[in-house]
């Protein structure tokens, strides 16, 4: 083969091989993820940089929580489905009405105050600043800013991210 | 007796003639313009934008400089895009798990069936 063309060939393989293994670095941990049987619990671990027995505590507390939230939801359902109904017998904000949006903002009171106990206990499996940043992220994505905080708080105007 | 006339042949001269060999020296850059000269002949026979490419292609990976720096660049490249490729696609999976934990979290966000 002529020089020329193994010079050719050789770049093409070096970029090809650079390209391989800086992209295979890049997504190990994010493979090592995928392989895990709850990939939203792994990532948790990753991000907040949980020890195993952290890890373990977390996993134990969120199949903990897992059947609580699952009975909300259906309460959650039923409430709304109620709503509805009444909403579809008239165009009156009837004292039936205003008794059910009551009770659902009671539910949905209900529901926030059970996932922030959620959120305090896993916040105490991760280190004292993880847990910060945990619980910064969490009340941001569920408590929705505005609603519950008059003056959102300073996380609040910053990244969504964790 | 003339020398000159055919048949008078000189022994040793004709010996000398026989070994005598000349090696005139080449002119600079004799072989070099030898191949331009073959590769122009070519190139009238058979113009075409491949056969050019290839010609440059050959003529630019002859020079050592232009050889290491396409090397370098090409290994820039890969890295530069293998880098960008593992950054786009982890921050996407990130966005899937943040979303699929707090779904799991979140009677209000689960996706009901």
């Amino acid at each position: 083969m002529k020089r020329h063309w193994f010079i050719a060939l050789a770049g093409l393989g070096v970029a090809l091989a650079a390209y391989t293994g800086v992209y295979f670095a890049g997504t190990a941990a994010q493979r090592s993820v995928e392989k895990s049987d709850q990939p939203a619990l792994a990532w948790l671990q990753l991000e907040y940089q949980l020890s195993d027995a952290q890890y373990a505590r977390l996993r134990q507390l969120h199949e903990a929580y897992r059947p609580e939230c699952m009975e909300m939801c259906r309460r959650i359902d039923t409430k709304n489905a109620q709503i509805q109904e009444l909403l579809a017998r008239t165009n009156l904000v009837t004292p039936e009405i205003q008794q059910a949006l009551a009770e659902s903002a009671q539910l949905r009171t209900e529901c926030q105050a059970a996932m922030l106990a959620h959120f305090y206990e896993v916040a105490r499996t991760m280190p004292p600043e993880q847990g910060k940043r945990y619980l910064a992220w969490m009340q941001q994505e569920t408590l929705m800013p505005g609603m519950m905080f008059p003056n959102p708080p300073p996380w609040a105007s910053a990244d969504r991210s964790p | 007796m003339n020398p000159n006339e055919p048949g008078n042949h000189d022994e040793s001269l004709t010996h000398l003639l026989r070994e005598w060999k000349d090696h005139p020296p080449l002119p600079p850059r004799f072989q070099e313009a030898v191949w331009q000269r073959i590769a122009r002949a070519q190139a009238q026979v058979r113009p075409g934008v491949w056969h050019t490419l290839v010609a440059w292609v050959e003529a630019a990976l002859n020079r050592p400089a232009l050889a290491v720096s396409y090397i370098a660049v090409l290994l820039v490249s890969g890295l530069g895009a293998g880098y960008w490729q593992a950054q786009d696609k982890s921050v996407e999976a990130q966005s899937q798990w943040r979303t699929a934990y707090v779904q799991s979290v979140d009677p209000y966000q689960t996706p009901r069936n």
